[in-house]
């Protein structure tokens, strides 16, 4: 199967009704995936039994989507351990599957209840994971990184 | 009808061949031998070549003739076979049994099994000799094997028969032999198949889908009535915004209101508009979570993969070079190296990059950690600025919210205004105006307007709540509705079960109780049919003073022929034993017309079964075997009876001599065999001399 084909049945807990449909925080399911995923992966909220359902992930919703192809990569290589990670979709949308049940649950939890207020409440849970001092702190240490390619990329 | 018995090494039975009397007017065959010689081996041999079963018989192993396994070298074989030749249907059948052994050493007389044949040949009508492809079941349908206990029997189970204790053998008989065994196992399965269905019905029918459905009818019934509270609340809002606009129309006719309310309009655009950008920033903050709220979680995971690339790069693990496609990608304008630093057209930069196409293709690993580094600037200044977007647009939308609020108040203020002033109404246009609840002829001053104003809009900030509310409730019950459906759904599926395991419940209870009365029924029939048959024949030699009868319990009783009361058993030994005969007998005769008669109409098919009878005197007196001499010939079509010479003296010899067809002696020799084991012969005496008591 080439990779555009990958898919991956992910489970669709209530909360992707109450983001997407309710309140239209995500336009779609694409993107509450994406983020349940790296809310669970940043949360270590990961469901290896309970992950699929009735929804379905395509990988060529991934394919076009810088951000989000970097995200998968991360998460399924941080997961494993495993370099091959980063080139195999099937296990990507897999990885990201199980941390998105994970993290639908904990968003579940935190916002379930929350009727008219989702947005701030959703904005300040973020704001709450990254102070301005860290996200300094995480840009010079990915710059150095980049300069350390780039360095010896291009240099003879 | 049996015609022949050969036995070759059976038992004591070297080569025995004994053929029984066929002769109607002589239908007694009967084999003379002292104990021990071989009667009850005869008996088995019956039991042997039919059934494969052997009774009353000691060290029930040693099948094989011990003279032959004397006679046989270790490691040899001897052959055990018995053969039985009879007529069933009108065609003569030969059944054979046999059984090969081997010897294994000098002191070995029973021999290991090293084969077994069981074989069955009839010949048809037109000559030819075939073989059923079930012999043993082919046989089991000629006999049953449990009737096989009535018709070849020892003395012993004659007195069983005949015991207080033994009824069960009487009801089980009737049940064998006319087939009610088969009604009662169709009874019992009918009763599990009732109880299965019961159970089905009581799993299926466990949801009330009245109790959903009337549920369904009474949410779609609220929902409708919502909706419909819903257009009227909408309906009630238009005519009381279309009647604030009145007044603020009126309100605008006075001269020094009109100023207030001119302002008053103005700041109520205003405000809206105001609430129109808050409601667009609310928009941009959620696309900005939408699109990139999830950086915040992953960034780590990002740098922390990074990090790894650039040590697996160190080690020489990923090589630098890169893919000619990667190297166009970031030479494509606005051109960026992977750092973030820009790539000016013609630059040294540039140059560098460009020189680094080559003729070598990364491999996909090498692809995915460049495509992950290369996105590294892009990735981190998405993620600051989502943050620098989010702070400016919450400030922006604090900043209006503060201005919403300072307008509101000033609105407010205006209102307090106007109804304060309280400017009288002299001549005021309400031409074509019409306000709900409020007499425009009696209206005096701007302060009444100002109040009916401030009350519809109170009104219509209410009413929009309540239609919040109301909707988020319609939501509630669509959903509710819909989740209904499916359980309507699902519960009419089992409903329809439900139905169809009631149908099939009462099917086979009706069924069942049908065959439980033909049951009743038919085992009565049968009980009478052989009642009857037994008190004649017991009555014609018995004591006139008992009655022989089968109780509608099924008990083979003796009973006092005036009072009708049962008579003891000490009293009625010979008259019991008498009866027991007559029992059996009554069933040959039963299975007999049943063989004769419309067989489809009943279970078993019946047949012409003889008797075969080892000792069947036992210990009854004189005057008793006299009248159970009397019997035996009436029994069935062929009788066949082993006795002592002691047995066989008068009154039996007497009464049963004119009707015997055949007389075999047993001579039993202990050890006349091979290395001095014991052997029987069979001699078949011509005419028998009559011992004399």
């Amino acid at each position: 199967m080439s990779s555009t084909q990958s898919r991956q049945s992910y489970k669709q807990s209530p909360i992707y009704e109450k983001l997407v449909d309710d309140h239209d925080i995500f336009p779609n399911n694409i993107d509450c995936f994406v983020f349940a995923a790296s809310v669970g992966y940043s949360e270590n909220r990961y469901d290896p039994d309970d992950y699929t359902g009735d929804g379905e992930m395509l990988w060529m919703h991934f394919s076009s989507r810088d951000l989000y192809r970097a995200a998968a990569a991360a998460i399924a290589y941080q997961h494993t351990g495993d370099p091959e990670a980063l080139t195999d979709p099937d296990t990507q949308l897999e990885v990201m599957a199980q941390y998105a049940a994970g993290g639908a649950m904990f968003l579940e939890e935190k916002f379930g209840e929350m009727k008219e207020t989702s947005r701030d409440g959703l904005l300040n849970y973020i704001q709450s994971h990254s102070s301005p001092d860290e996200r300094t702190e995480e840009n010079e240490m990915i710059k150095k990184i980049a300069q350390s390619f780039d360095q010896s990329m291009f240099s003879d | 009808m049996v015609k022949r018995l050969t036995l070759r090494n059976f038992r004591q039975f070297r080569d025995a061949e004994i053929e029984f009397s066929t002769d109607p007017d002589q239908n007694i065959t009967v084999i003379h031998g002292q104990n021990g010689s071989g009667k009850t081996t005869i008996l088995n041999a019956f039991l042997w070549v039919l059934f494969e079963r052997l009774q009353s018989i000691k060290r029930p192993n040693r099948l094989a003739n011990q003279g032959a396994m004397a006679a046989a070298d270790v490691g040899t074989r001897v052959t055990v076979e018995v053969e039985l030749e009879f007529e069933q249907d009108r065609l003569h059948h030969e059944v054979r049994r046999e059984q090969t052994v081997q010897k294994q050493d000098d002191t070995d007389f029973e021999g290991t099994l090293v084969d077994e044949r069981f074989t069955v040949e009839y010949v048809t009508a037109s000559g030819n000799v075939e073989e059923p492809s079930n012999p043993e079941s082919y046989v089991r349908q000629i006999i049953p094997g449990d009737l096989a206990d009535l018709f070849f029997f020892g003395g012993e189970f004659i007195s069983d028969l005949s015991g207080v204790d033994n009824q069960d053998e009487i009801q089980q008989a009737i049940r064998q032999m006319m087939g009610l065994t088969i009604i009662e196992r169709s009874i019992d399965h009918l009763d599990w198949v009732e109880g299965k269905f019961r159970k089905e019905l009581r799993d299926a029918g466990s949801k009330e889908l009245e109790t959903l459905i009337n549920e369904r009818d009474d949410i779609a019934e609220e929902r409708d009535q919502l909706e419909a509270d819903v257009e009227d609340k909408r309906n009630t809002k238009k005519r009381l915004q279309e009647e604030v606009q009145d007044i603020n129309q009126l309100l605008e006719q006075l001269g020094e209101t009109r100023e207030l309310q001119e302002k008053r309009q103005e700041l109520e655009d205003a405000r809206e508009e105001l609430e129109a950008k808050r409601d667009e920033l609310n928009d941009e903050l959620e696309s900005l979570i939408a699109e990139r709220g999830f950086l915040t979680f992953v960034i780590p995971a990002i740098r922390e993969t990074a990090g790894d690339l650039d040590q697996l790069r160190a080690e020489g693990k990923i090589p630098s070079e890169l893919d000619n496609g990667f190297v166009d990608e970031l030479l494509e304008e606005p051109a960026e190296c992977i750092c973030g630093r820009p790539l000016e057209p013609g630059s040294e930069h540039a140059a560098a990059v460009k020189s680094y196409k080559s003729d070598v293709s990364a491999s996909g690993l090498d692809q995915a950690a460049i495509r992950l580094i290369s996105h590294l600037s892009n990735i981190r200044q998405s993620h600051d600025e989502f943050f620098e977007e989010v702070s400016e647009f919450v400030e922006k939308r604090g900043t209006i919210g503060d201005e919403i609020e300072r307008i509101s108040g000033e609105i407010s203020d205006i209102g307090t205004k106007i109804e304060e002033l309280g400017e009288s109404i002299t001549d005021l246009d309400t031409e074509g105006v019409e306000i709900e609840e409020l007499d425009l002829d009696a209206v005096e001053s701007a302060s009444d307007l100002e109040a009916a104003r401030a009350s519809k809009r109170e009104t219509i900030e209410s009413l929009v709540e309540d239609i919040a509310v109301d909707k988020a409730e319609i939501e509630r019950l669509k959903e509710r509705l819909e989740q209904l459906g499916e359980e309507i759904d699902e519960a009419e599926a089992e409903q329809r079960e439900a139905e169809l395991a009631r149908k099939r419940m009462q099917g086979a209870k009706a069924v069942r109780e049908e065959l439980e009365l033909y049951y009743e029924q038919f085992q009565q029939n049968i009980r009478e049919r052989a009642n009857e048959r037994v008190d004649d024949t017991f009555s014609e030699i018995a004591t006139k003073d008992y009655q022989a009868t089968i109780t509608d319990r099924f008990e083979l009783g003796i009973m006092d022929r005036d009072h009708g009361t049962p008579v003891e058993v000490d009293k009625s030994r010979g008259e019991r034993q008498i009866a027991s005969l007559a029992f059996i007998g009554s069933l040959v005769d039963i299975a007999r017309e049943q063989y004769e008669s419309n067989r489809d109409t009943e279970y078993f098919t019946g047949g012409i079964y003889p008797i075969v009878m080892d000792s069947p005197f036992g210990s009854l007196d004189k005057d008793h075997r006299g009248k159970v001499s009397q019997v035996l010939p009436k029994m069935a079509d062929q009788v066949v009876v082993m006795v002592t010479d002691s047995q066989w003296e008068d009154p039996v010899a007497e009464q049963m001599g004119p009707k015997v067809g055949a007389h075999y002696d047993l001579e039993f020799d202990e050890d006349g065999g091979v290395n001095g084991s014991p052997v029987t012969d069979v001699q078949k005496v011509e005419r028998r001399a009559e011992v004399t008591g």
